[in-house]
C-alpha cells in the first residue's frame, strides 16, 4: 500500500501556495482522528451502516491528498457495507484501513513546512 | 449579463472539511465569489436567508439526504443554482437529483479548477440571464397590468393610472379616497401586485368592520396572557405585512387613542405587541382608504392632524362612476364577459336599449352596483343580448320625493334636464339622446330657465 502523499493537485490549484497546503494538512490532522474514532466505535458496535458512512466520508480527503490506494480501500469498505452488510470481511478490512491511516499521519506532518 | 454588485454568494455543503476547504480555495480564486462552508444540511438550510446564488451540495450528508436538502433549497427559492457533488460511483444518484431540479453535478475526483469554474460560470450565466429575462418580462407586463384588473379609459381614470404607476414604483404611503364601490380596495391591491413588494403579503384590515376593542390586537398583535382570552401569542397585521403592503381600509373610523398608537408605529417603524416589552421592526408599505373627507374629520377633531399628514402621502382620488363617461359601458362589457364565462353562458352582449339605460343611470353604488346589475341582467336575459328590461336598478333613488314638490310642467322639465346634465358632465348631446329630445330643445330650455328664475325648493 502506497501511503505517500501526492500533493500535485493541491499545488496545482494553489500555484504552490504553502500556507494553503499547510492549512489543508492541519485540517487532516485535526479532523481525521475524529472520524477514525467514530469508525472505531462503529467497529465495536458492529454498526456496519456507520462504518460504511465513515469510509465514504474519508474518500474525498484521501483523493485530495493523493492517497489513491487508501481511497480505493475506503471505497471497497463503503460498497461492501452497502451491498453485503453481512459480509464478515468488513470489520477486519476496516481495522486494516485504520491502521493505514495511523501510518499516514507522520507523512502528513513531514509535508508541513 | 447583469451581475449583482455585491458578489456571488456560494454555499458549500460538505461534511468533509478538508475537501470543503479545497473547493472553497478554488472558488475564492475569483474575488467576486463569497463562499461559506456548512457541514450539515440543517446548517445550510438555516442560513438560506443569506440568499446564496449557488449551492454546491454533497449528496450524502450525515444528517439529511441530498434529496431532502435539494427540495428545501428549491422550495426556498427556485432560482438558487444547485450543483450536486458526488463520488464517481454515485453518479446515478446525482443524475436522479438532476431530474429533481438540481442544476448540474460534478464527481469529486473531477473537482479540479477548470471543472469547478466551468460549472460555476455556466450556472452564473443561466441564473442571471434568467433573472434579467424575468425582470424584463415584468417590466413589459407592468404597463398592462393596471388596465388588466382596472378597466376604464376616461380622462379621469387616465389620471388615476398615472398615479398608480408612480405609487407602484415607490414605497410611498398612499391614501385612496372615493365613494363606496369606486374601487379603493382594488387600487390598493393593484399597487401591491405591481410593486417590488409583490412577493410579500397584501394584508388588509377594515377598521370599521372590526369591533373597537379587538382592533388594537388585530393591528399590533398580543403576547400570551396579555388579556383574558389571549391564550397564545398572536402576530398583528403589521407583522404579517412585513415586506409587503398593509391596507388600512376605512381609516377615518379609527378611535383617537388608536390613532395615537398608529402614529407612533409609523414614526418609529416598529410596534410593540399588547402585553409585551419587545419592539418589533416592520417594513411594510402603508395604503389607507376612506370614503369620508378626512380633512373635515380633522377640523372636527375626530382625526389627528399629525396622523392625517403622515398618511396623506400620495393621494389618489377615485371619481364616482357617473363622472367616468363611457367607462360605464367598458366596465359593463367587462363584467358581462366575466359573468358569462363564469356561468358558462356563452358569449353575450349589451343591446342598444340596455346601453342607453346604463348611461342614463347615476350609480350611487358605483362600480360595485354596476357589477351586480350586470350579473343579475345576464341571468335574467332570455337570449344572448341584454336589453333594457333585463337591467334592474335597485338602489334607493334620491329623487323619491320628486312628485311631492308642487311644480309646473316647465319646472319639472328643467329639473329633469338639469339632473341629467349634472350626471353627464354637462354633455348636452348625451343628455339629448337619453331624453329623446333635440339638442336645441335643451339649449332653449336652459335659456328660458335663466330668464325665469327657478322656484326655490
Ligand atoms: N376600474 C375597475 N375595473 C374593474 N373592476 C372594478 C374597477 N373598480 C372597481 N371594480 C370592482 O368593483 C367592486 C368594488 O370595488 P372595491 O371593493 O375596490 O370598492 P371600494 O371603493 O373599496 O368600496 P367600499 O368603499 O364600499 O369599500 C370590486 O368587485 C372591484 O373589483
Ligand atoms: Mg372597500
Amino acid at each position: 500500500m502506497n501511503l505517500t502523499l501526492d500533493l500535485t493537485f493541491l499545488k496545482e490549484i494553489s500555484d504552490g501556495d504553502q500556507d494553503f497546503i499547510n492549512d489543508v494538512l492541519h485540517t487532516f490532522l485535526d479532523e481525521m482522528p475524529k472520524d477514525m474514532a467514530q469508525m472505531n466505535q462503529a467497529i465495536m458496535d458492529k454498526d456496519i451502516v456507520m462504518i460504511g458512512r465513515m469510509a465514504h466520508k474519508t474518500k474525498s480527503t484521501l483523493q485530495t491528498l493523493g492517497l489513491f490506494e487508501l481511497k480505493e480501500l475506503a471505497l471497497k469498505i463503503e460498497q461492501l457495507a452497502k451491498q453485503t452488510p453481512s459480509d464478515t470481511n468488513i470489520i477486519p478490512l476496516s481495522q486494516k484501513f485504520m491502521g493505514h491511516i495511523d501510518r499516514v499521519y507522520p507523512n502528513v506532518k513531514e509535508s508541513l513546512k | 449579463m447583469k451581475l449583482p454588485t455585491d458578489g456571488i454568494r456560494i454555499f458549500i455543503v460538505e461534511d468533509d472539511l478538508l475537501f470543503a476547504k479545497t473547493i472553497r480555495y478554488i472558488l475564492t480564486l475569483n474575488p467576486d465569489h463569497e463562499v461559506r462552508v456548512f457541514k450539515t444540511g440543517k446548517e445550510c438550510l438555516s442560513n438560506l436567508h443569506l440568499n446564496p446564488h449557488i449551492v454546491s451540495l454533497d449528496y450524502s450528508l450525515p444528517d439529511m439526504t441530498g434529496d431532502e436538502v435539494l427540495k428545501r433549497i428549491k422550495a426556498h427559492n427556485p432560482d438558487i443554482g444547485v450543483i450536486i457533488l458526488s463520488g464517481q460511483q454515485d453518479v446515478a444518484t446525482a443524475v436522479e437529483l438532476l431530474q429533481k431540479g438540481a442544476d448540474d453535478y460534478l464527481t469529486k475526483d473531477e473537482a479540479n479548477k477548470e471543472r469547478l469554474f466551468n460549472i460555476v460560470e455556466k450556472l452564473k450565466k443561466s441564473i442571471f440571464l434568467q433573472k434579467e429575462v424575468e425582470t424584463l418580462k415584468e417590466e413589459l407586463t407592468e404597463k398592462y397590468q393596471f388596465s388588466e384588473s382596472m378597466k376604464g379609459n376616461s380622462p379621469a381614470m387616465q389620471k388615476v393610472f398615472k398615479l398608480l404607476e408612480k405609487a407602484a414604483k415607490s414605497n410611498i404611503t398612499v391614501s385612496v379616497t372615493g365613494e363606496t364601490g369606486t374601487g379603493k380596495e382594488l387600487v390598493a391591491k393593484s399597487i401591491h401586485y405591481n410593486s417590488s413588494r409583490k412577493k410579500g403579503n397584501f394584508v388588509a384590515i377594515n377598521v370599521s368592520a372590526i369591533p373597537k376593542d379587538l382592533l388594537e390586537s388585530e393591528l399590533f398583535g398580543h403576547e400570551k396572557g396579555a388579556f383574558t382570552g389571549a391564550a397564545t401569542r398572536k402576530q398583528g397585521k403589521f407583522e404579517l405585512a412585513n415586506h409587503g403592503t398593509l391596507f388600512l381600509d376605512e381609516i377615518g373610523e379609527m378611535e383617537l387613542h388608536l390613532q395615537a398608537k398608529l402614529l407612533r408605529a409609523l414614526q418609529e417603524r416598529e410596534i410593540t405587541r399588547i402585553g409585551g416589552n419587545e419592539t418589533v421592526k416592520f417594513d411594510a408599505r402603508i395604503i389607507v382608504a376612506t370614503h369620508r373627507n378626512l380633512s373635515e374629520l380633522v377640523s372636527k377633531g375626530a382625526f389627528r392632524e399629525d396622523l392625517y399628514y403622515r398618511l396623506l402621502g400620495l393621494p389618489i382620488h377615485l371619481p364616482p362612476l357617473r363622472q367616468r363617461g363611457n367607462d360605464v359601458l367598458i366596465l359593463a362589457k367587462h363584467f358581462l364577459n366575466m359573468t358569462a364565462k363564469e356561468n358558462k353562458l356563452g358569449p353575450m352582449k349589451l343591446g342598444q336599449t340596455a346601453k342607453d339605460k346604463l348611461l342614463s343611470y347615476n350609480f350611487p353604488g358605483n362600480i360595485r352596483e354596476l357589477k351586480a346589475i350586470i350579473e343579475l341582467g345576464a341571468i335574467m336575459c332570455a337570449g344572448k343580448t341584454i336589453q333594457r328590461e333585463d337591467l334592474q336598478f335597485n338602489s334607493p333613488k334620491k329623487a323619491t320625493n320628486f312628485f311631492l314638490e308642487e311644480m309646473t310642467l316647465r319646472e319639472y322639465n328643467i329639473k329633469i334636464v338639469r339632473h341629467y346634465l349634472e350626471k353627464h358632465d354637462n354633455h348636452i348631446p348625451i343628455v339629448a339622446k337619453i331624453l329623446g329630445i333635440g339638442k336645441t330643445t335643451i339649449y332653449r330650455m336652459l335659456k328660458e330657465d335663466e330668464e325665469y328664475p327657478q322656484k326655490e325648493t
